[in-house]
């Protein structure tokens, strides 16, 4: 306990009086300091931006082809997609029994025809079903997305994307909005909601109306497999997708003629490779690069101005000898002080990083339309300590062994 | 028991022309627990290196030092630099204060190195030494703050701080005038016979030296009693 207690205060000792040091040479210090700092900001930021960006990616993906894992499940024979009315009432049991929480068709159908205050809106449509929403991410900008109750409402519910929103006027969605909708039949429906656009372009868009299902097979005419198409997705856990797929496969094929070919397969970026975001590793690799180097050259800086400042300390070397510090002490005290000071060096800089990170045109910059912005990585944190650490310990260790073959006695009298 | 004892002790330096000088021959000294001794000698005597060698920061050539009761060839490089920082406390004629540092982190520094306990009361230990040579009103002035005395007062202090057995002094006011010389020798000799520490004072001052109980002269490396100090 004893031993344990005097090495604690060793190393407490020890730092401190780098600290003290560090204080003491502050403005000769400062400059290397500055460099270790930016490097460390910068590998910190790319590992962490690195990850934000890949989060956002990821989403684009997975709104574009669904989350892991996705079923994505079809029947058609040769002439095409057999009636989807058909396939959902056959799967629908199926869902139930096999416990999947998260289906939901989607029906690429016929524009839809909106009245503005500026005339007829055509708006091109998105039927779905509620659970939609979370199996693609599709980020809600204001009000709500879909729940179950409104496949209840006589008033059809409808999302509108932000373009369509702009050319509704901006209503404000606490006071219940309504539009009406002209299709084969007219209804008005309340806007619930207004979620981001999937649609880069105002100029040749009009922008995109989200209804459930039944509600858009009441307006719009009779589907035409022509021109339309229904897209049935599952959610499921990934590691039983496989075997979900094989069952569900099974059971309906069982229910079809031997003429109509079903398919149940994974679609979502996971199952082809995770797509995108594996590009960006090379960008992150580069960018670490980059700051290696920065580092490097700062580590440097920080050798030789550790050298000097060694120097001009031999009397005070000499003196801490004299009063008791052995040659050991002397060369982890040195070693110290670089540490110490790369290490705060090391905290800025993550601070840098995380204050950078945080900052909204950044986010914007790098995440845009991320609906679950990862948290600051503590792994790119704790990597940018490290290497801190690490090049404060190296930079130090030759200065360090020079403090070390200082005589006393000519250190003195220096 | 002596706290230390010079037997025949020489040193000497190999010259760039590989002819040898010799600085020290025959030193023969015995120092007990709470004696003030003092010597004198002119500049080139060997003053500074006999210093060196009783603070244990240099190796004779020839003879013998036994440093409470062990030959200092006995103890290894680490243990020479242990006892150093436990049992002497060094005062420097240009005080060798750290720059840039307060008087109190300055009395802090031989605390660095002690033992557990006093490292983490160091504050408060050297608080007290400041305050017992008059600084207490001077924690946190630095070096280029504090006149010639204060700042030897300073070195006193911490000199003292771990409670040494030796006191070595190296021509301790020889940067003072001397009504302040006169202060600070007081002060020493005061400070060294209460925590019962024995003080070895290198000057060239006449008037200094008289005030050890036993005076030595060091001429050409040899040293010789001149006389009984103050106590006879």
């Amino acid at each position: 306990m004893n031993r344990l207690r005097e090495s604690f205060t060793t190393v407490a000792a020890t730092v401190i009086e780098g600290w003290n040091e560090l204080r003491a040479q502050r403005t000769r210090v400062l400059m290397s300091l500055i460099g270790v700092g930016l490097a460390v900001a910068a590998i910190t930021g790319a590992v962490a931006a690195g990850s934000i960006a890949e989060q956002s990616i990821r989403e684009g993906e997975e709104r574009g082809s669904g989350r892991a894992a996705s079923l994505s499940v079809n029947a058609f024979d040769d002439n095409g997609p057999t009636d989807p009315v058909l396939l959902a009432e056959r799967l629908e049991p199926l869902v139930e029994r096999f416990g999947i929480d998260y289906h939901s068709r989607r029906v690429y159908g016929e524009p839809l025809a909106l009245e503005s205050p500026s005339g007829l809106l055509r708006t091109e449509s998105a039927a779905v079903d509620p659970a939609w929403g979370a199996m693609r991410r599709i980020p809600v900008e204001h009000g709500r997305w879909f729940t179950e109750r409104d496949e209840r409402m006589l008033a059809p519910a409808v999302l509108v994307d932000e373009i369509a929103w702009e050319n509704l006027g901006s209503p404000a969605l606490g006071e219940h909005p309504t539009v009406r909708i002209q299709g084969e039949r007219s209804a008005t429906a309340e806007i619930v909601g207004v979620v981001a656009s999937q649609n880069s372009s105002r100029e040749w868009s009009a922008g995109t109306v989200y209804l459930l299902v039944d509600d858009y097979l009441e307006l719009a005419p009779p589907l035409d497999p022509m021109i339309s198409s229904v897209e049935t997705s599952l959610w499921v856990p990934e590691a039983e997708a496989e075997a979900l797929a094989d069952a569900i496969r099974a059971e309906l094929r069982a229910q079809y003629p031997v003429t109509i070919s079903v398919q149940v397969e994974r679609n979502d970026p996971a199952a082809w490779g995770g797509g995108a975001a594996t590009g960006l590793l090379w960008l992150q690799l580069g960018l670490v690069g980059v700051a290696s180097i920065v580092l490097l050259l700062a580590a440097l800086s920080l050798v030789n101005i550790t050298m000097v400042t060694v120097r001009h300390r031999v009397r005070e070397i000499g003196i801490r000898r004299a009063f008791g510090a052995t040659g050991r002490r002397v060369f982890v005290g040195v070693v110290m002080e670089s540490v110490v000071g790369t290490a705060f060096a090391g905290v800025i800089g993550v601070a840098i990083a995380v204050l950078a990170l945080q900052n909204p045109w950044v986010r914007e910059l790098i995440g845009d339309g991320i609906v679950e912005p990862p948290p600051f990585p503590i792994g790119a944190a704790v990597v940018g300590l490290l290497v801190a650490v690490g090049v404060g310990a190296v930079a130090g260790v030759l200065p360090a062994l020079v403090a070390v073959r200082v005589r006393v006695i000519e250190a003195i009298r220096f | 028991m002596s706290l230390f004892r010079l037997e025949g002790v020489a040193r000497s330096v190999r010259l760039p022309d590989d002819s040898r000088l010799d600085i020290l021959a025959g030193v023969d000294l015995a120092v007990d627990a709470g004696e003030h001794v003092s010597i004198v000698g002119r500049s080139g005597s060997g003053k500074t290196t006999l210093l060196n060698l009783l603070g244990l920061l240099d190796e004779p050539t020839a003879g013998e030092i036994v440093w409470d009761g062990r030959p200092l060839s006995a103890l290894s490089s680490r243990d020479r630099d242990r006892a150093r920082g436990r049992d002497i406390g060094f005062v420097f004629q240009q005080f060798n204060l750290l720059s840039g540092r307060s008087a109190l982190e300055n009395t802090i520094v031989p605390l660095l190195y002690a033992g557990t306990d006093r490292f983490w009361k160091r504050r408060s230990i050297a608080t007290a030494m400041l305050e017992r040579v008059g600084l207490g009103e001077r924690l946190a002035s630095t070096p280029e703050h504090l006149s010639g005395g204060e700042q030897q007062r300073v070195a006193i202090a911490r000199a003292l701080v771990r409670g040494p057995k030796l006191i070595l002094a190296d021509e301790p006011t020889g940067a003072l005038d001397v009504e302040t010389g006169a202060r600070v020798m007081r002060l020493l000799d005061d400070v060294s016979r209460a925590t019962g520490a024995a003080l070895i004072t290198i000057t060239h001052d006449p008037a200094i030296a008289a005030l050890a109980d036993r005076c030595y002269r060091l001429d050409a490396g040899r040293l010789a009693p001149e006389r009984s100090g103050a106590a006879a």
